[in-house]
């Protein structure tokens, strides 16, 4: 079983099967109209429909012929990116536009072998006046450099 | 001598001062970011749309034509130096052009590629200008039906082009569609997959779909399998190509060009399938055919040209008929929708000035490209040798700022996050981004062609196949699948790709 599941071309095929239900399964639930007048559910049923279709022709094939595999690899710079950006959404509103960069910068550096901190912390101070330069004094976004939190 | 009324008032408006800046800030900007390793045309112009917004509409687009080449000019610098072409188009000029570099001739590869493009530029822009009123004209003339099975046509040709599994690509494009669903129904105001969500009513924005798929992902995925990478950035010298090479690369950038020209109009990526196609005839007909991947300036001259006036002729299905025929021109798309215009063949009669303006700003980025990259190539350079550790974290800095730009709003920098995974995990299951991108851009438009249709025929679903114009857009995309299905060019395409 295992190796089925090891499969690239089976997990992308039940993938796009589950993702074809899943809207499948929503669209169901919105008004379906008539042929002359078609409603909000058709057309995402039927293109969610034809996801599920070209989703199972992919795992059927994939299962009985030799494809490439998934290889395992590091979860390590998914993750750190990845929480890069989420810091800088979840930074941004409360500690302002100087913290959010900063803890941008230094997270997705890490996800580099070679990563070392005055090195990331020297690329933030490059970065934050940059930065501040062209979107908030150039383009003129409503960004505070220090937010709420930082204001005593 | 309509033609030559049309781009003078086309040059009119983009030699302004003021657009003129915008056209040369645009190419500028374009070429600093699309130099960066791993960083594609989509990737670059869509970073770079958020500077565009507060523009008014003809100065936008200028600015936005400018970033378009400047970010294809980037690449190719790029692939010259450091053999990392950042998309599938320059892959083929990295083959000889880094060879050049090796060799201690970069500075004539990134001539030849400079000059290059600029011929296949001046001609492209004629091309347009000749072909655009005449297939406005005809465009008038359709209705929901013939834009519907237009729009599966393009859907079928990108993925067709899309390197990999023709039904992988299937999948992806429909992925797309759905994705492009999402927010209030525009006839009904059904709020669909938005889980009462407020911030997804309006739909996702294309420009989060675009970096997450093709910045963050990228970015993610080059951590994972760091390359070993040859930074041929010594010295750069030689830049003005002598005599007898101009004339060695006339021949094979006029070939270029020509072949170029036809694919671009193409819907479906036609810049990436005229590269090719130009290496392999330039291949085939060469002299002396051993040199080719050894440094042969024709192998670089050909492609390039036929790059770029790919790339340029594709404009002439985004303007006229306002259907993308690759992921670039669907951000143009969402760029002038943004801007609120909506593409299609009223856009030439209703407002002039933007049509031919950015027709005619076409020419001034390329020539812009000649003059700037010339002597700024040395800044290139430098740039260049910057370790990938700094560039990285500019990169995601920059998509994130720019999403948030969009609407002020840290939920599209959430969003960010999500199709950076999901971009991500396709990417490991070896999906193409660019039809589901292209998908996505299609989706409300798509739908609605369809809806309309059922309108007119009355809930008929045979009218697509009983109009004639509809049914031999369906037939070619048939045709186009089936030619996929049939083995023997199904090898052609594998070899095309692999070359």
């Amino acid at each position: 079983m295992s190796t089925v599941f090891a499969k690239r071309d089976v997990l992308f095929g039940l993938l796009m099967v589950g993702t074809g239900a899943g809207f499948l399964i929503l669209s169901l639930g919105y008004p379906m109209g008539t042929a002359r007048n078609i409603g909000a559910g058709t057309f995402p049923a039927i293109v969610a429909g034809l996801l599920v279709l070209v989703g199972l022709g992919v795992t059927l094939r994939a299962v009985f012929e030799d494809g490439p595999r998934v290889h395992a690899s590091s979860l390590r710079p998914v993750f750190l990116v990845l929480a890069g950006i989420v810091a800088f959404a979840v930074l941004l509103p409360l500690a302002g536009y100087v913290v959010a960069t900063t803890a941008l910068i230094v997270l997705c550096a890490r996800a580099h072998p070679q990563f070392s901190w005055p090195g990331a912390l020297g690329l933030s101070a490059v970065v934050v006046v940059f930065g501040a330069a062209v979107f908030i004094f150039g383009l003129g976004l409503p960004i505070s450099l220090f937010g709420p939190l930082l204001r005593f | 001598m309509e033609l030559f009324t049309n781009l003078a008032l086309g040059f009119e408006a983009a030699l302004t001062p003021v657009n003129l800046m915008y056209c040369f800030l645009g190419a500028l900007f374009g070429t600093l970011i699309g130099v960066l390793p791993g960083l594609g045309p989509v990737a670059t112009i869509s970073m770079l749309l958020p500077l565009t917004f507060g523009l008014d509409p003809t100065a936008a687009m200028i600015m936005l034509a400018g970033i378009f080449y400047g970010a294809q000019y980037g690449g190719s610098t790029t692939a010259i130096l450091i053999n990392l072409p950042g998309e599938s188009s320059s892959v083929v000029t990295a083959l000889d052009g880094h060879q050049m570099a090796k060799q201690g001739r970069a500075g004539t590869a990134l001539a030849t590629a400079a000059i290059a493009s600029f011929m296949a530029g001046t001609i492209a822009t004629v091309v347009i200008a000749i072909f655009a009123p005449p297939l406005a004209e005809i465009a008038v003339r359709f209705t929901a039906v013939e834009y519907f099975s237009l729009m599966v046509l393009g859907l079928v040709a990108s993925v067709v082009l899309a390197n990999g599994r023709i039904l992988n690509a299937i999948g992806m494009a429909l992925i797309g569609l759905l994705l492009g669903l999402v927010g209030a129904d525009i006839n009904s105001g059904v709020q669909r997959f938005t889980f009462g969500s407020l911030e997804l009513a309006d739909g996702i924005d294309f420009v989060v779909v675009a970096m997450g798929l093709f910045a963050i992902a990228e970015v993610i995925r080059n951590l994972e399998f760091p390359e070993q990478r040859e930074i041929m950035v010594s010295k750069v010298q030689g830049l003005m190509p002598t005599r007898a090479e101009l004339k060695q690369m006339t021949p094979p950038a006029l070939r270029g060009t020509a072949l170029g020209s036809v694919l671009g109009i193409l819907p479906g990526g036609g810049a990436i399938l005229a590269s090719f196609a130009s290496y392999v005839l330039e291949k085939r007909i060469s002299k002396h055919p051993e040199q080719f991947g050894r440094g042969a300036i024709e192998g670089v001259a050909g492609p390039e040209a036929a790059n770029n006036a790919g790339a340029q002729t594709s404009f002439i299905p985004m303007l006229t008929l306002g259907i993308p025929s690759n992921p670039v021109m669907a951000l143009m798309i969402g760029a002038m929708v943004m801007q609120g215009i909506q593409p299609g063949p009223s856009v030439m009669t209703e407002q002039p000035v933007l049509f031919w303006g950015i027709i005619a700003s076409m020419w001034v980025g390329n020539l812009f490209l000649v003059l700037l990259n010339l002597p700024l190539i040395g800044m290139w350079v430098s740039l260049l040798r910057v370790p990938y550790r700094h560039i990285f974290p500019v990169i995601v800095f920059f998509s994130a700022i720019g999403v948030f730009s969009i609407a002020n709003s840290t939920f599209d920098v959430w969003l960010l996050a999500v199709f950076g995974l999901v971009g991500y995990v396709l990417l490991r299951l070896g999906g193409e981004p660019a039809p589901l991108l292209l998908g996505f851009i299609l989706g409300v438009m798509v739908e609605e062609y369809f809806r309309r249709a059922l309108q007119i025929s009355r809930g008929d679903a045979t009218v697509f196949l009983t109009r004639p114009i509809s049914a031999i857009l369906l037939g070619i995309a048939v045709l186009l699948i089936l030619s996929i299905a049939l083995p023997n060019l199904r090898k052609g395409r594998e070899n095309a790709f692999r070359e």
